[in-house]
Order: structure tokens, then C-alpha cells, then sequence
């Protein structure tokens, strides 16, 4: 209890609620500006469409990293900002991540393949990190207005474009031939992916998004019971993590051990609780 | 009796429907507005009910010697199928398209159309009531991207690729437990799979070039019949897994879209090993 109060006021001290509310308007502004006007915007009719689609989301992503690092860098000048523009720059910022003071880590359009597809399924990420541990993360959906905040020990909630605020949790453990899951393998090499593939087989319905946003707030709404994903890249999965813990999930690399900012290797599950999460590493990892 | 159906007035009917009965009902669900029907996760909702009403007066209306045929008639009256085989016109509508993402509060769903005369698939419509817009076909005139602007562009599949290098979607769902287990097995031979579970999207996707393959089991007329015919105008190879033409009458015996004939042999001996 007295440990709890400990963690919450060092954070505190480093995070306002002011603040949470100023990122969140942050990522809003940039989807706004940047992300929303290029979306299924393809611009001439002698490119074909696949190929100016691909500009155009490299074109949303780049400058929706812009905009929200220079609104970061101004409000907290001595941070680290991680994207990945910056970590193509300098591939340091990310095991930085493991000590910074206070750091942040952005995804600006998660999902590109959907948005040069023109799916709308795609998802704007923030997420806080302070001394090597995930405090706050935001998840912003830019085509129906939805943000998903999330604040260490505090919980995960969903605010609508109309300002209506729900609670999230996750879905009640079920059988496995009873779950809705999904598992990124397309970064694992045989035999893992054609074994965990195959595996699919054993849950009742699968969902393959490639979106991380929109499975991380899916699984902590209780849409998905479970997702995993191979490739660890800290702007793809520190935010939807720590909403899916605060409601009330569970998720550790395959190895069992927790995953922490600064991390880039193990694979990961995220399921509702511990022991769905073993019935998941083992019958549908299987390593 | 109309001999034809106006592919332009048909696709503004799918839009206004939409706008009336399934956009306002979006993400505002009832539990009672959702009920089970051959599973828990196979829902129907007031929005597919009251737009295909709509739908189907107003089809009734402007071309009364059309049959009509939708997801929700066909639920009160199985026989209506079996007439689509011979009918001379028939309007084969899926109102909500993607049930389980719409319920779900996901907006990854759609409105489709096709137009059978002497049975074939002569026209096929998918609205996006999200992005509002169409993608389109007509027998012979090619796959368009449309909106309501006026703004139009052809559409193109992918160009072929090496199996390591493809990306499409399979529907497994509707396989034997058994055979779903070897395909899934089988697709990790592909670069990387995704899964819309709608039909319309996943045809949208495969006609704009984004992905190279579709792969389903279950094949009811109104999930189909419009993004096939969308895919083969956009120069895509399209067929049964026996390699026999998709017709209208066809329930079964699986369905594989790919860039051409030579990818979809390849997908047909690598991954469909039914």
C-alpha cells in the first residue's frame, strides 16, 4: 500500500494530469491536421493507386512525428522523444528508453498498410515512459474520434469524440475454442509461423488487422481475448500494453517475463489473465 | 417489364440506405437490437433488417420485373435462392456487410449489390458508408472507384509475385477443423496474412492492388457476387477451386481470387490443399 502511494507521487511529480490531457490533444491535432486530410487523398490520376497511396501515408506519418515532437519538445524540453523517424536516425533512442529520466514514444499512424489501403482501421500511439517503465499511454483512433488513456494504477478509459468516457476491461477468461484472437506472425521465421498459424485453428474466430492500436484496444475492450505479436518495436506496443493491464489483462513475453520499454526482442501475448496467457504460450505459441 | 437495372441509381439506393438506416445505428446499439442467429458471433441487427427493406421497396419500385434476393429475404424464404439460378433480372443485396465488426463498434463494414441477368453477374456495387464512396463494376467496363463528387478512377488488381511475397486474405472460418488447421499451416508461405471478416472490404482491398489474394469456403450469393465480378474487371483471376467459373447459383465448392491464372495455380497446389 505505502509502496503503491510511493510509485503513484514519483510519477506524479513527473506527469500532470494537465499533461495527460494536453498529450491527448496533441495527438488529436496532429491526426487532425496531418493524417485525416491524406487518407484515401490519392492525389493524381496517372499514379497508380497502390503506389501514390504509399507516398501519401509515408508523407502522414512523417509529419505527424513532426508535429507532436516539436509540441513535446517545447512543453518538456529535457525528454527523449522516440519515433520511428528518430530511431532511423539514431537507433540509440530506443535501448534509451531503458533509463530515461522521462520519455516519450510515438506511433503516428499505426497500421499504414491499412490507410494506403484505404481500410479504416488505423490508430495514432503516445506513450509515457519514466525511468524505464511505461506510465501513461494514448491510443487515438482519427476516423471515429475515439482516444483510449491509459494512467498507471489508475485504469484504462475510453473517451468518444463526444466526450462520453467508459471504463475498459477485458474479456472474461473463455475456453480456447470459445476466444477471439489474433497473432501477428508475418515477422517469425519458420517453423514458428506456420506452426502458430496453424494453431489458429483451435480458437473459435481470428481477426488479422495488422493494426496494433486497433488489437491493443480491442483486447482491453473485451472485443479480442487474445493477440500476440513477434516483433517488439517500442512505438507498436508500449501504450496498447499498459491499457491492457490497467484493464485488468495480462501480458508477458513468451518467455513469462514482464516487457519493458527499450525492449525489442521475445515476442509477446497480451490474454485476460495469467492462466489463459499459459493456455495461450503453449497451445498456441507452442515453443 | 425492365429489362435492366440502372447501375448508377442502384448504387445512389445502396448510399441512401445506408445514411438512413445503418450510419445512425452505428456504435449506438441496444442489447436487444442484437440477436444470435446460427452462432452468438454471427449477428443480425435492426440496421441489416430496416435497410434492406428499404432497399428492397424502393428496388421493387423501379424495376418491378427484377427478382429480389437479399441476406434477410432469404432468411424468411429459403426458396428465394434457388430461383436466382434462372431468374431473367435479379438484385441480390447484402445490407451490412461485416456484422460482427459493425456490432463490434469497428468501421469495417459495407453495403453491396450485383445484378444477375440470364445467370450471370452483370453488375457489382460495394458503398463504403464510412469513407462514402463505391468501388464498381459492370460486366466489361471495368472496376471503378467512385465518389460522390463525381470523382472516378480505375481500378487495377495487383501484378503478380513470388507465394513468399503475397499478401491476401483467407476466410478459414466456414473449413472443417481439421483442413482449417493444414491451410492456416499452409498461408504462413505467404509474406503475411490479414482478416478484415468483411467481404466487402476484403474485395475493395484486392480490386485497388493491395493485396494479391482472397481465399472463402462459404459462398452465399450476396457476400460474393459483386466483388468477384469487381476483381475479374480489375484483372484478376477468379474461380472455384475446381477451377470452374463463380456463378450465381453457387453455394459452394470454394472461391479463390488472385492477380492471375499462373498465382492462383500456385495458391490453388501450395496453400488450398482441399
Amino acid at each position: 500500500m505505502q509502496a503503491d502511494h510511493c510509485i503513484k507521487d514519483k510519477f506524479r511529480m513527473t506527469i500532470s494530469d494537465t499533461d495527460i490531457l494536453f498529450l491527448g490533444e496533441c495527438v488529436r491535432e496532429a491526426a487532425r491536421i496531418e493524417i485525416m486530410p491524406r487518407f484515401r487523398n490519392l492525389g493524381a490520376a496517372d499514379v497508380s493507386e497502390k503506389t501514390s497511396a504509399i507516398d501519401v501515408v509515408t508523407q502522414a506519418d512523417l509529419l505527424a512525428e513532426h508535429r507532436i515532437t516539436a509540441a513535446l519538445k517545447e512543453r518538456f524540453p529535457a525528454a527523449l522523444v522516440v519515433g520511428e523517424e528518430a530511431y532511423d536516425a539514431d537507433k540509440s533512442v530506443v535501448p534509451a528508453l531503458a533509463d530515461a529520466e522521462l520519455a516519450f514514444v510515438i506511433d503516428p499512424v499505426d497500421g499504414t498498410f491499412n490507410f494506403a489501403a484505404g481500410f479504416p482501421v488505423f490508430g495514432t500511439m503516445l506513450a509515457v515512459t519514466v525511468k524505464g517503465e511505461t506510465v501513461a499511454g494514448i491510443i487515438y483512433d482519427p476516423v471515429l474520434g475515439d482516444t483510449v488513456t491509459a494512467i498507471k494504477g489508475a485504469g484504462a478509459f475510453l473517451t468518444r469524440w463526444d466526450g462520453q468516457s467508459s471504463r475498459l476491461k477485458v474479456a472474461e477468461p473463455a475456453a480456447l475454442n470459445q476466444m477471439v484472437g489474433g497473432f501477428s506472425w508475418g515477422h517469425m521465421e519458420d517453423p514458428d509461423r506456420s506452426r502458430i498459424s496453424a494453431n489458429m485453428a483451435k480458437a473459435r474466430m481470428t481477426f488479422a488487422f495488422n493494426c496494433s492500436a486497433y488489437e491493443y484496444w480491442m483486447a482491453a475492450s473485451g472485443k479480442m481475448h487474445f493477440i500476440g505479436h513477434a516483433k517488439l518495436m517500442p512505438w507498436d506496443h508500449l501504450a496498447g500494453v499498459l491499457a491492457h493491464q490497467e484493464a485488468g489483462g495480462h501480458t508477458a513475453k513468451f518467455d513469462g517475463t514482464p516487457y519493458r520499454p527499450g525492449e525489442t526482442t521475445g515476442g509477446i501475448i497480451s490474454a485476460p489473465d495469467k492462466e489463459s496467457w499459459q493456455l495461450i504460450r503453449r497451445e498456441i505459441v507452442g515453443i | 417489364m425492365t429489362a435492366t437495372v440502372n447501375v448508377t441509381v442502384l448504387a445512389d439506393l445502396l448510399r441512401r440506405a445506408a445514411k438512413a438506416e445503418i450510419l445512425p445505428r452505428f456504435r449506438r446499439l441496444g442489447q436487444d437490437e442484437v440477436r444470435a442467429k446460427s452462432e452468438a458471433t454471427d449477428l443480425v441487427t435492426e440496421a441489416d433488417e430496416q435497410a434492406e427493406r428499404m432497399i428492397k421497396a424502393e428496388a421493387e419500385r423501379l424495376w418491378p420485373g427484377a427478382l429480389f434476393v437479399g441476406e434477410e429475404s432469404v432468411a424468411a424464404e429459403p426458396d428465394l435462392l434457388g430461383r436466382l439460378a434462372d431468374a431473367d433480372l435479379a438484385i441480390v443485396v447484402d445490407p451490412v456487410d461485416g456484422t460482427f465488426n459493425f456490432a463490434a463498434g469497428i468501421p469495417a463494414f459495407g453495403v453491396m449489390a450485383s445484378v444477375i441477368s440470364g445467370g450471370e453477374t452483370v453488375a457489382g456495387i460495394i458503398y463504403d458508408p464510412m469513407g462514402d464512396d463505391w468501388v464498381m463494376a459492370e460486366k466489361g467496363g471495368g472496376a471503378w472507384l467512385r465518389r460522390p463528387d463525381g470523382e472516378a478512377r480505375r481500378l487495377r488488381a495487383a501484378e503478380p509475385v513470388a507465394l513468399d511475397q503475397m499478401v491476401g486474405m483467407a476466410s478459414t472460418g466456414y473449413l472443417p477443423q481439421e483442413k482449417r488447421a493444414e491451410i492456416l499451416g499452409n498461408l504462413a508461405k505467404v509474406r503475411f496474412l490479414t482478416n478484415y471478416r468483411c467481404a466487402a472490404h476484403e474485395y475493395r482491398t484486392l480490386a485497388g492492388g493491395h493485396v494479391h489474394y482472397l481465399m472463402y469456403n462459404k459462398l452465399m450469393p450476396w457476400d460474393h457476387l459483386a466483388g468477384t465480378l469487381i476483381s475479374q474487371e480489375a484483372g484478376a483471376h477468379a474461380a472455384r477451386f475446381d477451377g470452374s467459373p463463380y456463378l450465381p447459383h453457387h453455394l459452394d465448392g470454394g472461391l479463390l481470387v488472385a492477380p492471375d491464372e499462373a498465382s492462383w495455380e500456385v495458391l490453388r497446389r501450395e496453400v488450398v490443399t482441399i
